[in-house]
């Protein structure tokens, strides 16, 4: 039935229908223009500036000239690229895993039944996320002291030698990821929230086929969470792409003479992707340079997004039959 | 009647008009990086009262001086084409910006304005503001110093032979070595940090010619790296001292510093430090019976903090008349007496007279002020690649010193490196 051939009452209701609509979608877009030219002042357009910069030799103060693909092409060449991307990889491949691992283990802790107290305990835990980057970096410099930190007097106590957390380059990156996962409350919360939701009756009738607490979780728990998982996991990992102020704050007091401001540690064993943009933005005042490594940055976050996404979808299941 | 009213409205118009046409004086913005405080012997403090003074004084220029300000707000501010008319960025971007054309070039401003009396600085302190100083480009006028001392125990030293402080490099590495023991420290290059400038200063390294080629491959280079490396090894490592370093430096200049606890022979002190430096000498005294003592570097090193005009001003005269109020003689003589009158190291000579002249003021800051009045002190060249060279330096000296790469290795990356941030800095 096309609308030639429909009733006079009907053609009138549905051309009342369209012009409602498009009145509903003119007042949507109203009251939500505040959001869309904000979302495309401060976030589309910085990208898209972020873009052509990138092909520039904009340095903030003098002409902004075309130069093509320089920029790239220096970044593959600099010296300390190799550096800041190994780094970073390490904190992805490392601490993301660590970080998880840990607030999964204290989500499912939380999660026990008749334990008095609870509440008390989920705050403790979650209250270290509460604590700022910063001023969780300049609380762990005291706690990873060498000499005096309360870790290393633990570690020295029970007889293990303590290492330099702050000083020898083969410790800073573990350094920031106990400090890290010391902050793990958020994905705990998450992780709690779906433990939570996962049916009694799947823990009853495994009980009945004689499933053990550990078959539990790896057969039932596991699966049922996966999409939390899944998201929390893909968070974390862009979230370590973009690491900075943790290893800014740690570098800036570790690190030694007139660059102390944006160094990279011991060795550079801090310098981070982010924190080498940075240092290429507002110290060097390369910004073409700096847009160009963002650019990338940007780039390898949606391919290394797409790809868990991808071989993690046919591992997961978000609904139950 | 009503022609009247109108009249005498019209009057009063006109009158109350009158001193809107008058001419506003112009406000002449400045941003500084020091911090607010109520202390009015702070620094920040006595820049304020020095603003205030000048709008008490005049009617046609007002300065609006504003504390606290940071490096990085300073630059995008100026890079978005706004910002206040005079800024205080750090002392190694004051050229690169310049060259970039962030800042305004000063060198006539400074030939042309009698009155700022350019002579009565001493001259190295402009090689902080332009690639040669005086003779070429100037992008800033130098504010405050910071320059670096030996300070030491001397009974320690006298324990361990010697009488006087030694006056070279080589004497300060033996008398060191002569003081160290398991209790005792020698003498720490990493503490309170490794400085990129102090070591290469005190060693008589030239970082480029004339025509600005990067010179760092030289005898005096390698003598600077080598003085760091043989301290360390008698520490017992990199990661022995830095230990030290992390442990001790939060106890520097108070009454518990390793100096007076007998902790340390010797250790670098800059100068920012020597008034406290007094204060917990003083207090030390009377509870540890210690004496300290301040020595000079074989040659010393001097940084300034400095003050630029931003390109972006609209009124670049008045901002020229203002900063060279701020950074004029009288204004110095004052800047000099710093936090608590306990005196601040300064850039003009006549204000480093007031200090030696003081009554208030220590005999060790007097010291150091006729140290840099008689100027054998040395800058790092400022220029656009500073902080590429200033990276090199840092990275590399700290994989040598850690055992990675040998003298020559260092040597070599660091020049390399220099080199290509001078190339990069050139397209």
């Amino acid at each position: 039935m096309t609308s030639s051939s429909l009733p006079l009452d009907a053609k009138k209701m549905r051309k009342k229908s369209s012009a409602q609509e498009r009145r509903f979608t003119r007042q949507g877009l109203i009251f939500a223009s505040p959001w869309i030219i904000g979302f495309i002042g401060f976030t589309i357009f910085p990208i898209i500036m972020a873009f052509y910069y990138s092909f520039t030799d904009y340095d903030m103060f003098g002409d902004t000239n075309w130069i093509g693909w320089e920029n790239y092409i220096d970044i593959f060449d600099d010296r300390y690229t190799g550096r800041a991307v190994n780094n970073t990889i390490y904190i992805a491949l490392v601490g993301v895993p660590i970080g998880q691992i840990v607030a999964l283990f204290l989500a499912t802790l939380l999660n026990k039944k008749g334990v008095k107290g609870m509440p008390i305990f989920r705050t403790i835990f979650y209250l270290p996320t509460l604590v700022p980057a910063a001023a969780c970096a300049l609380l762990f410099l005291w706690v990873l002291n060498g000499k005096n930190g309360i870790l290393n007097i633990a570690l020295s106590s029970i007889g293990l030698k303590a290492p330099g957390w702050l000083t020898d380059p083969k410790w800073t990156k573990p350094a920031l990821i106990i400090m890290d996962t010391w902050r793990c409350g958020g994905a705990m919360i998450i992780y709690l929230a779906a433990l939570r939701s996962v049916p009694e009756t799947f823990y009853e009738a495994a009980a009945l086929d004689g499933a053990n607490n550990t078959q539990k979780f790896w057969h039932i728990t596991i699966p049922y969470i996966a999409p939390t998982i899944q998201f929390n996991g893909l968070m974390a990992m862009i979230g370590s792409f973009q690491y900075f102020v943790q290893a800014q704050i740690f570098s800036s007091i570790t690190d030694y003479g007139s660059n102390a401001a944006a160094g990279g540690g011991p060795r550079n064993s801090m310098l981070f992707y982010c924190l080498h943009l940075y240092r290429k933005a507002f110290k060097q005042m390369e910004m073409g340079y700096a847009c160009a490594m963002a650019v990338l940055l940007a780039i390898v976050v949606m391919i290394v997004s797409y790809l868990i996404m991808y071989f993690s979808e046919k591992k997961i299941t978000y609904s139950v039959e | 009647m009503k022609k009247l009213l109108a009249l005498v409205l019209c009057l009063i118009m006109v009158a109350t008009m009158v001193p809107a046409l008058a001419e506003e004086p112009i406000t002449i913005t400045v941003w500084s990086r020091e911090a607010e405080s109520q202390d009015p012997t702070a620094v920040g403090s006595r820049f304020v009262a020095l603003a205030e003074k000048w709008n008490a004084e005049h009617e046609d220029i007002k300065i609006d001086f504003v504390l606290a300000q940071s490096h990085d707000g300073m630059i995008t501010a100026m890079a978005n084409e706004g910002g206040p008319d005079i800024v205080d960025l750090l002392w190694q971007y004051a050229v690169p910006v310049g060259q970039k054309g962030g800042v305004l070039e000063l060198s006539e401003y400074i030939k042309n304005d009698a009155e700022f009396n350019v002579a009565d600085f001493f001259p190295n302190a402009w090689l902080t503001c332009g690639v040669v100083g005086l003779e070429g480009e100037i992008y800033a006028v130098p504010r405050s110093c910071n320059s670096a001392y030996m300070l030491y125990n001397p009974a320690i030293l006298k324990a361990a032979g010697y009488e006087e402080f030694p006056t070279t490099m080589e004497g300060i590495l033996e008398a060191a070595k002569a003081c160290h023991t398991d209790e005792v420290m020698g003498l720490n290059p990493i503490s309170p940090w490794r400085d990129d400038v102090l070591f290469y200063a005190a060693a008589g390294v030239q970082w480029s010619d004339a025509e600005g080629n990067v010179t760092f491959d030289s005898p005096e280079s390698r003598v600077a790296l080598k003085f760091q490396k043989d301290l360390i090894d008698m520490i017992g490592g990199f990661e022995a001292a830095s230990e030290w370093s992390t442990t001790y430096s939060n106890q520097f200049v108070t009454i518990n510093d390793p100096i007076f606890t007998g902790g340390a022979a010797m250790r670098f002190l800059f100068s920012w430090s020597l008034a406290d430096m007094f204060k917990a000498g003083d207090e030390a005294g009377k509870v540890y019976g210690v004496d300290y003592a301040l020595a000079d570097l074989p040659q010393g090193m001097l940084t300034c903090a400095t003050m630029q005009i931003n390109a972006n001003t609209k009124h670049p005269d008045e901002a020229w008349k203002v900063l060279a109020y701020l950074n004029g003689e009288a204004a110095m003589a004052d800047l000099c007496m710093g936090l608590e009158n306990r005196g601040q190291l300064v850039p003009r000579k006549s204000a480093l007279k007031v200090i030696q002249e003081s009554e208030v003021i220590s005999e060790t800051v007097k010291y150091a002020a006729g140290a840099l009045a008689e100027g054998n002190v040395v800058n790092f060249t400022n220029s656009a690649y500073i902080d590429g060279y200033l990276s090199a330096v840092g990275t590399y000296a700290d994989e040598y010193l850690r055992g990675y790469i040998d003298l020559e290795e260092a040597i070599e990356l660091i020049q390399e490196d220099a080199e290509k941030a001078k190339e990069d800095s050139e397209k």
